[in-house]
């Protein structure tokens, strides 16, 4: 079966590529390879514009890194500790910093090429799995089966996080946005983080829109009740969430009452 | 090993037929406890070769510590303060120096030669088959309290299966590669429920409950034992 089929079906909110995708007996899997190919597409250009800009700023010496420290603190004030002796302080972590780099790794000079590609193999493969990704499917994937389920749903969970992976084809757009960042980074291109912010937002919406449509497949309902469905799970996750930091902070409170 | 391959695959991705198979399983427990060990030595070797690739692609440990002590010494609150206390102050200095690197120099590049690197080839198996048991104690009681059906071997052969995610650390073996945001324990935490509801035949709400409840239980017992902890130090440090 093609693994790209769903992403298009998602972008496109076709509602019969979604309802095949649900009934296949690995739901789950399908949506999460479809999650993997987003983010391993997304995470190389990510990845490359990162390893761009490190190269083009490779060459600086420690003493440019400090003397822009130097030009970009000019103004501050630290409170009542001298400012040379802040200063002071961080441009010897700089130097500090260039020294560390510059130290033989045990393999021998050699093994810096090899880290190199391993390291920004290993910074591609992440994406899928960082917060945004994964952990986030999960996390709302749970609040919305059980809003769902209250809300008269009947599709099950890994149903649910199956197609509910799919809400994350639209980040495909944010290439546009990481390339324009790029650019900016190093031409200072006007205007160019206006647009990728509002790329960004329109990714969001897009997303939100196919997670409701993913929603109203799922558990076989119509478009506002899928709505409804999701802004309930919303409510309950950071009603969930003000909770616990209410606990904390009354936790945390009563310890240092404790201590003092 | 083909067989746990394929059990690890369909239970990540909540085949259902993986839970409902272990949940009437003859030797249940044994082959959840093979599936956890098998887990757990695979996430331990890649933590030693992850140790190792990393170990090759640092300096040594010794070099990084004289270069951090030879800048330390040049910053302004080291002068001031070796100005205002003498060889005595430097002696100290040097000293917790010395030890901070003994204790913690290991964790900044950890050696794949290390005891505690070694160590985790057993450890972590071991650590996690314990979990298991800890927890899926816990969780037979309260899906018993819920009303749940089922005997104890079936439920802890299923929730062995919700162990599958561990195997994610494996990727960590590579430099630059992390896993985000408590990604292995959502997971692990959404298989559970699987696991739960499979096995002790809950309706979903129930399920949830009997899922959560012995992580929230453990929670309170640390939090507890914090507390406790600290009014007894804050007792005998003289406050009331």
């Amino acid at each position: 079966m093609n693994p790209f089929l769903p992403i298009f079906d998602a972008l496109a909110f076709r509602t019969e590529g979604l309802t095949n995708l649900k009934r296949s007996p690995l739901v789950f899997w399908r949506g999460v390879l479809a999650l993997l190919l987003i983010g391993l597409v997304v995470g190389f250009f990510r990845a490359g514009a990162d390893e761009i800009v490190r190269a083009s700023r490779s060459g600086q010496t420690a003493n440019q890194v400090i003397s822009q420290i130097d030009n970009g603190s000019a103004n501050m004030a630290f409170g009542e500790v001298p400012r040379e002796f802040v200063l002071d302080s961080i441009r010897e972590g700089v130097l500090m910093g260039f020294d560390i780099a510059a130290l033989t790794p045990r393999g021998g000079p050699s093994t810096r090429p090899l880290n190199a590609v391993l390291t920004f193999l290993g910074h591609w493969a992440r994406m899928p799995f960082e917060g945004g990704w994964l952990p986030s499917l999960l996390l709302l994937g749970m609040f919305t089966q059980v809003a769902a389920l209250a809300l008269g749903g009947r599709g099950s969970l890994a149903e649910m996080l199956g197609l509910g992976a799919l809400a994350l084809a639209p980040a495909l757009l944010g290439i546009v946005a990481i390339l324009l960042t790029t650019i900016d980074t190093l031409t200072n291109l006007p205007g160019a983080n206006g647009i990728g912010t509002l790329i960004g937002l329109l990714v969001l919406g897009w997303q939100a829109a196919v997670y409701t449509k993913a929603i109203s497949v799922t558990h076989d309902v119509t478009i506002l009740r899928a709505l409804a469905i999701l802004a309930v799970a919303l409510a309950l996750m950071v009603a969930v969430g003000i909770v616990l930091l209410l606990v904390g902070i009354i936790y945390i409170g009563s310890l240092v009452a404790m201590v003092r | 090993m083909k067989r746990y391959w394929q059990l690890w695959f369909n239970s990540m991705f909540m085949n259902q037929a993986a839970f409902d198979s272990m949940s009437v399983e003859r030797f249940a427990f044994a082959h959840g406890l093979t599936f956890i060990v098998i887990i757990g030595a695979l996430v331990g070797i890649a933590r030693v070769v992850g140790a190792a690739i990393r170990y090759l692609f640092e300096p040594p440990v010794d070099q990084i510590k004289n270069t951090v002590l030879v800048h330390l010494e040049n910053m302004p609150w080291y002068i001031q303060l070796a100005n205002n206390g003498g060889d005595s102050f430097v002696q100290q200095f040097s000293n917790g120096y010395d030890l901070w690197w003994r204790v913690f120099g290991d964790a900044i590049v950890p050696s794949p030669f290390s005891p505690l690197t070694l160590a985790s080839l057993l450890t972590i198996p071991v650590w996690l088959a314990l979990i298991w048991l800890g927890y899926g104690l816990l969780v037979h009681l309260f899906a018993r309290l819920f009303g749940g059906k089922g005997n104890l071997g079936h439920g802890l052969g299923t929730l062995a299966l919700a162990t599958a995610p561990q195997l994610l650390n494996v990727l960590t073996l590579f430099p630059g590669f992390t896993l985000g945001g408590g990604l292995v324990g959502l997971w692990s935490l959404v298989l559970n429920y699987v696991a739960v509801k499979t096995s002790y035949r809950l309706p979903a709400g129930r399920a949830v409950v009997v899922a959560i409840l012995p992580l929230g239980l453990l929670v309170l017992v640390i939090f507890i034992f914090l507390w406790v902890g600290i009014a007894v130090l804050a007792r005998m440090g003289g406050r009331p």
